[in-house]
């Protein structure tokens, strides 16, 4: 796994890293503040703020896609924003729409971020089959997205696997990242890495 | 323009063969990486140059009278990702099917898979001593079956 280092950060990230880092930094009296170690399911909506973002790594993991329509100075970063639900709901489905494109690929699915231009052409993102689950022990998350796909140019990427991250109880801020290895299609041998924070609501 | 004689030959190759450099995973990964940097380009084309020809004061009638293929770059992107996309997909689908059936030995060969196995089991029926022998073998299990049952079986 290549380290990142504040070199090739975007400033966007580096900013919204420090504010999620000390939102989420572990107070002394954990115990006391109300953290618990007992693994509680967290049934209801991550919210997606304006710093979670997408990478996809080429096969071998020599280097980043860079998506040139990003936001973002680091092309390699796909900035992401929150679609019509506002985020990434656990417990239910978030599937695509019917279509679920348009006649240039563009992605239709708006519910978990907006749809953003990667590559010339909109992506999206949608939940199908297995709803999302994911738990808090402690500030730990951990959970699954299996049903996670990514919607690009009349494809349909599953993105799933298994995530972790934290979870500060108190502001509800998250933090959750994951990577899943695409398998077949034009990208096969590519790895998505995703990363959302925000705060989480139930 | 080919010459016909490249034709013809490329013609009598088998089909699988003309694809052997190209179905490999290296060069299907190559072909990802030229995707990459194709959408790097179409960025800076997008994104960079054509919004600088109108600051050099060109208007954008003087823009697609002298760089048309600038514009029609820009709107036949969405259609070459349609294009090359799903062509990349099944290329990469099918390394393992290519590799399969290349392995496979000349199709000119396969009618000897069938004609061997009939030569060997007629040379081993005749190196047994042919049908004859083996009538002579039936006639002696037979002559140690009571008469009436053998009447049945001849």
């Amino acid at each position: 796994m290549r380290r990142m280092t504040s070199r090739f950060l975007p400033r966007t990230i580096t900013l919204s890293t420090l504010v999620v880092s000390a939102t989420l930094a572990v107070p002394a009296t954990a115990t006391a503040t109300g953290a618990s170690s007992a693994t509680q399911p967290l049934n209801g909506l991550f919210r997606v703020a304006a710093s979670s973002y997408f990478r996809m790594v080429y096969p071998g993991g020599a280097k980043y896609f860079k998506n040139p329509y990003s936001a973002d100075p680091n092309k390699t970063y796909t900035l992401i924003v929150a679609g019509s639900d506002g985020g990434l709901r656990t417990g239910a489905l978030q599937p695509a729409p019917a279509p679920a494109f348009d006649h240039h690929g563009n992605s239709l699915a708006g519910r978990i971020i907006r749809p953003t231009d990667f590559a010339g052409i909109n992506f999206g993102l949608a939940t199908k089959g297995t709803a999302p689950a994911i738990s808090v022990s402690g500030y730990r998350l951990t959970g699954q997205v299996k049903g996670f796909t990514a919607e690009w140019n009349n494809l349909s990427f599953s993105q799933g696997g298994q995530v972790t991250g934290s979870y500060n109880a108190q502001t509800h801020v998250y933090v959750l990242t994951w990577s899943s290895l695409i398998s077949g299609g034009p990208f096969n041998g590519f790895t998505g890495s995703w990363h959302l924070t925000g705060t989480f609501v139930s | 323009m080919p010459a016909a004689g490249t034709c013809r030959a490329s013609v009598r190759r088998p089909q699988t063969r003309r694809f052997k450099t190209i179905e490999t995973r290296a060069r299907v990964e190559r072909i990802q990486g030229y995707f990459g940097d194709m959408a790097v380009g179409q960025g800076a084309v997008q994104l960079r140059l054509v919004p600088a020809l109108p600051r050099s004061g060109l208007s954008p009638e003087e823009i697609n009278s002298r760089y048309p293929k600038l514009t029609t770059f820009d709107d036949q992107w969405a259609h070459i990702l349609n294009d090359m996309t799903p062509m990349i997909g099944a290329m990469s689908d099918n390394v393992a099917n290519y590799q399969a059936v290349a392995a496979l030995p000349p199709f000119a060969l396969f009618p000897w898979f069938f004609v061997a196995p009939g030569l060997i089991v007629i040379g081993s029926a005749t190196a047994a001593g042919g049908p004859g022998r083996a009538r002579r073998v039936l006639d002696a299990r037979l002559s140690d079956i009571p008469g009436p049952l053998v009447e049945g079986v001849k």
